[in-house]
């Protein structure tokens, strides 16, 4: 139940500490006047509008009831958002090669798979097909293997 | 009568057979690599401008165009049959487009969306014909007051793109703005919340946030939903295609709205397709009978912005090629392409080489009737790509948006962005923050502040410049009537109505 | 470039329709064969060993990174001299464009390379203004590079709109001098060179302006047409079809001396605003390490380069003078240009972040 309430409720709580968060940053820079904005002006107006978003956004959930848990689905977030950042972290220092296999390995195991055939046969192919396209054809500047 | 001479000179250059194989060759490479998520036109153009290096300047214009106009139109497969964002501007058709396809209707979206891209282009290309040099004219007339006044009326219209709670939309509009924050301030040079990264001076890639947002976080949301986008009959007959005479009726007005509004933006320099087609969204939802049938597979949910942001592609090298002002980044690239030729856009372009001018410009069509003919038989075959398996094609697509996000400025930051946004867009979306008006909150707020800064610089301060500048003035009633009639329908009117009936 | 005479050929001979058919489809899959042989190339030299003489260098391909996207004008110089040295040094040139972050992208790519002379820079009068906007790069521009040779030299123009009666650089000052408000002056981003010598004319002429900073050079030129500014400094290259179109007018020139492409044109001292001068250019520049005779050869070939007729000939089309220089003379002027533009962002309160 605790946890329901905490669920409801934190999109708002973050987005108002978020505006917070902009319009303290925002305010070490110049703000200057509506006339003669400096660079700062905008980054407190609007850090300001998310603080007084989130507040009516707060008040808005007090009046429904709280919805039954949405629930977090950890396997696919987790998957999915492994193989794009391991993409990300491996391509300046393996090459296209082991951060595309890398990548589509992760993201497969985000849904019940059949046989790690298939998923080998995908990684191997699409991996070579991209590579192909990307690298040869297009010539995008990636080293097929090492940085 | 002058311009039909000219143009029939044209046709002469762009019919020779290297001219047309040249430009299905662009249009071909374009529609493939557009159909790629993330990787875009202007991706595809900037690695394909060396090639044009090596041919003669009209031939590699029209490659270029070709590649330009193809890629726009194939990325809107991707986002109606797989709800990825194939590039920035088509992500707003992931909205009504996939809809449709949940509903089997997937054939008749891609086939008004080619027909809309088709008109939208083609109107374009008669204003460039016949009105190109008056309407650069006006188009660089407008001041930075003028800007601001149709960026704020394209922000206020964007609150209503979102489905469900306008409250939430605001959220995403104002956060979309924050975030166009980030990266050097054009006005003062002041770094703003880069955090020490050097990458981040230049702000945040638009095609991480849109690949983010709309490719990463779409498929998370398919995936946890467990309704997974599969074709239940792989086979797509010509009827399948065939809208049926509702869907004709909307389709007309929707495309001719889409048209004209994406002409106008694309004039304008510095816009782009983005800010057309969310804008002509934004405005069926707006004048729409029934708003609430959009996102549920609204047929002008399609057609608009398809339209819109194929005519602002078109209407994008009016200034280019009058005046010498690229009217986004991707003109920009293409002028470099001639800059090597020692040939420089300006108002003498069409004068001195009558024979460039004229024969991109009717490269263009022939380019869009390839386009057509390519992609109407071409329909059944794309629509098999949902028959491949979800849990294998999946993968698949998200390793083609690292890639693609990469190749924009060879940088694996982009791509942790990407997946930043994409964590961030699926859990917002799961308690029902939509992410279109964040996109555009994104692509707007940096144009608004920037224009509204060098007015008031130009004015000495003083803020009457948006009432005295005609076209500003106009824009602010405009928003302002806008605004009136949303308070007006949502708040007042919904309050009585509940009263009566309780009454 | 010889494909596109092959290309011409063809067509004065006027072949029948068949013929040039089936010849476009030949230039198209030439294209696609060299575009792919030249990657391959590349990706296969990064795998091989580090060559450790230069006698016999260069064995592979040789990669020049540039810090901005295709199309611009380090961009295009550089493609147009890789070619050639492409042929002085047997071995392709592959630019690999790496636009955004004043450099750091590009620079840091760079220096992730071994020091053999096989991945190359290009670095701007820009490269010294960044030294002292961004205080806290990775890596320290001065001792991380060493130059291999200078490659193209440009002056800005100054240009007002031909409507407006400013026809002179005197008329203009006088201008400035009358209007209580001032001049108004157009340039592109912050920290860009052409803002920089906007706030250095300011300054060294003594009248009062203001700087207004807009997206790009098309914009700026925008502004200038519809008379929102009364003055734009920028570089020839995007603004040749303005002026050879009547739309922007040249008053004065940067440079040290008059640019070739516009004889009639002063310079600024020439005109009345003494010690002003501004030339941008850009440089080759490798690895700190990178043997010494390596350096050399790349400096001899890129010499030869410049000195061609036809690269002449098609950088002054460009607006731009292509001169080689010493490493040394390379040396000197980078340095000196980073103490001008930090004294002119120290003078102008352009504080670095």
């Amino acid at each position: 139940m605790l946890r329901t309430k905490i669920l409801q409720f934190l999109p708002a709580v973050l987005l108002a500490v978020t505006g917070l968060g902009v319009a303290a940053l925002g305010s070490s820079y110049q703000v200057g006047s509506l006339t003669a904005m400096g660079p700062g002006f905008m980054p407190v107006a609007l850090g300001v509008c998310l603080v007084l978003l989130g507040i009516a956004l707060f008040a808005g959930e007090l009046r429904i009831a709280p919805k039954t848990e949405l629930g977090f689905p950890l396997r696919p977030v987790l998957w999915v958002g492994g193989g794009i950042l391991a993409w990300a972290m491996l391509i300046d220092v393996l090459g296209f090669f082991p951060a595309s296999i890398v990548q589509l390995l992760f993201s497969s195991f985000a849904l019940p798979q059949e046989g790690w055939r298939s998923v080998l046969i995908l990684a191997l192919g699409m991996t070579l097909a991209a590579y192909i396209l990307f690298v040869t054809l297009l010539g995008v500047p990636v080293p097929a293997f090492g940085s | 009568m002058d311009a039909l001479l000219n143009l029939g000179m044209g046709f002469q250059h762009a019919l020779t057979p290297e001219a047309l194989l040249i430009c299905l060759f662009g249009v071909t490479l374009g529609t493939f690599v557009g159909v790629l998520p993330g990787i875009g036109a202007l991706t595809t153009i900037s690695l394909c401008l060396p090639l044009t290096f090596h041919l003669d300047p009209l031939l590699g214009m029209i490659m270029l165009a070709g590649i330009f106009y193809g890629g726009q139109y194939g990325s809107s497969i991707t986002s109606i049959l797989l709800n990825v964002a194939g590039s920035a501007p088509s992500a707003v058709t992931c909205l009504d487009g996939y809809q449709m396809t949940r509903q089997g209707r997937a054939g008749v979206a891609l086939f008004v969306t080619t027909i809309a891209s088709f008109i939208g282009g083609s109107f374009a290309i008669v204003l460039m014909i016949f009105f190109a040099p008056v309407l650069a004219d006006v188009a660089v007339s407008f001041s930075a007051a003028d800007y601001f006044s149709i960026m704020l009326l394209a922000l206020v219209t964007a609150s209503t793109l979102a489905v469900g709670s306008p409250l939430k939309g605001l959220c995403m509009v104002v956060l979309g703005l924050i975030l166009g924050l980030v990266g050097t301030d054009i006005n003062s040079g002041q770094f703003r919340y880069t955090f020490g990264i050097a990458t981040l001076a230049d702000g945040i890639s638009l095609v991480a946030l849109a690949m983010g947002l709309f490719g990463v976080g779409e498929i998370l949301t398919n995936l946890v939903s467990g309704v997974l986008p599969q074709l239940e009959n792989t086979r797509v007959t010509l009827r399948s295609m065939i809208p049926s005479r509702l869907d004709m009726k909307q389709f007309w007005m929707s495309c001719t709205r889409g048209t004209l509004l994406g002409s106008f933006v694309g004039m304008l320099p510095g816009t782009g397709p983005t800010i057309a087609s969310f804008m002509a969204y934004a405005l069926e939802k707006k004048i729409a009978k029934d708003p609430s049938r959009f996102g549920h597979g609204a047929i002008e949910g399609v057609t608009a912005p398809e339209a819109a942001n194929n005519a602002s592609v078109q209407a994008a090298f009016i200034p280019t090629m009058t005046l010498g002002i690229p009217g986004d980044a991707i003109m920009a690239v293409m002028i470099g392409g001639l800059l090597i030729h020692g040939i420089t856009p300006g108002p003498q372009l069409i004068n001195e080489n009558p024979e460039l001018f004229w024969g991109v410009v009717a490269s263009f069509w022939i380019g869009n009737i390839m386009l057509l003919v390519l992609n109407l038989p071409l329909i059944g075959v794309w629509v098999k790509i949902l028959s491949i398996p979800y849990k294998l094609l999946f993968p698949a697509v998200l390793l083609l948006i690292s890639i693609g996000v990469y190749s924009v400025n060879n940088s694996s930051f982009d791509v942790l962005l990407t997946f930043v946004f994409g964590m961030f867009g699926f859990w917002f979306n799961r308690h029902g923050f939509p992410s279109a008006p964040l996109l555009l909150g994104f692509v707007l707020g940096p144009m608004l502040e920037e224009n509204f800064r060098r007015a008031l610089l130009l004015a000495e301060g003083n803020l009457g410049t948006f009432i005295e500048h005609r076209v500003s003035f106009a824009f602010l009633v405009i928003t302002l009537l806008v605004m009136l009639a949303a308070v007006m329908t949502s708040k007042i009117f919904a309050f009585g109505n509940s009263k009566m009936e309780s009454a | 470039m010889q494909m596109r005479t092959q290309n011409n050929n063809f067509i004065s001979q006027g072949l029948d329709n068949w013929t040039r058919g089936l010849q476009a489809t030949a230039l198209l899959l030439a294209l696609l064969l060299t575009a792919c042989g030249g990657q391959e190339a590349a990706t296969t030299g990064t795998a091989t060993e580090a060559a450790t003489s230069g006698s016999d260098y260069p064995t592979r391909p040789i990669r020049v990174i540039v810090p901005f996207g295709p199309g611009g004008l380090a961009d295009v110089t550089v493609r147009i001299a890789g070619e050639e040295l492409n042929k002085s040094l047997g071995q392709p040139v592959i630019i690999e464009n790496r636009p955004g972050a004043g450099g750091v992208a590009a620079t840091s790519a760079m220096l992730n390379a071994d020091a053999d002379g096989y991945t190359l820079i290009v670095l701007t009068n820009g490269t010294t203004i960044a030294e002292t906007q961004f205080t806290d790069l990775p890596y320290d521009i001065t001792t991380d590079v060493r130059p291999v040779s200078a490659l193209a030299w440009f002056d800005l123009v100054l240009m007002t709109n031909p409507e407006s009666g400013l026809t002179s650089l005197q008329a203009l000052l006088d201008y400035a001098r009358s209007n209580p408000n001032g001049l108004r002056i157009a340039t592109i981003n912050p920290g860009s060179t052409q803002q920089l010598s906007a706030e250095l004319f300011k300054s060294k002429a003594g009248i009062n302006a203001t700087v207004i900073s807009y997206r790009s050079t098309p914009d700026v030129l925008g502004a200038l047409i519809r008379k929102e500014v009364d003055l734009v400094i920028d570089a020839y290259t995007g603004l040749k079809g303005a002026i050879d179109g009547g739309q922007a007018l040249p008053i004065a020139v940067t440079g040290a001396v008059r640019n070739p492409a516009m004889p009639d044109v002063p310079t600024v001292a020439e005109a009345g605003v003494p010690d002003y001068v501004v030339t941008g250019w850009n440089a080759i520049y490798a690895r700190s390490g990178t043997p010494d005779d390596i350096v050399a050869k790349l400096n001899k070939a890129l010499t030869e380069v410049t000195d061609l007729p036809e690269i002449q000939a098609m950088f002054l089309e460009l607006g731009v003078e292509a001169r080689a220089s010493t490493p040394q003379e390379m040396q000197e002027r980078f340095l000196a240009d980073i103490f001008k533009w930090r004294e002119v962002m120290k003078n102008a309160n352009l504080a670095g972040q």
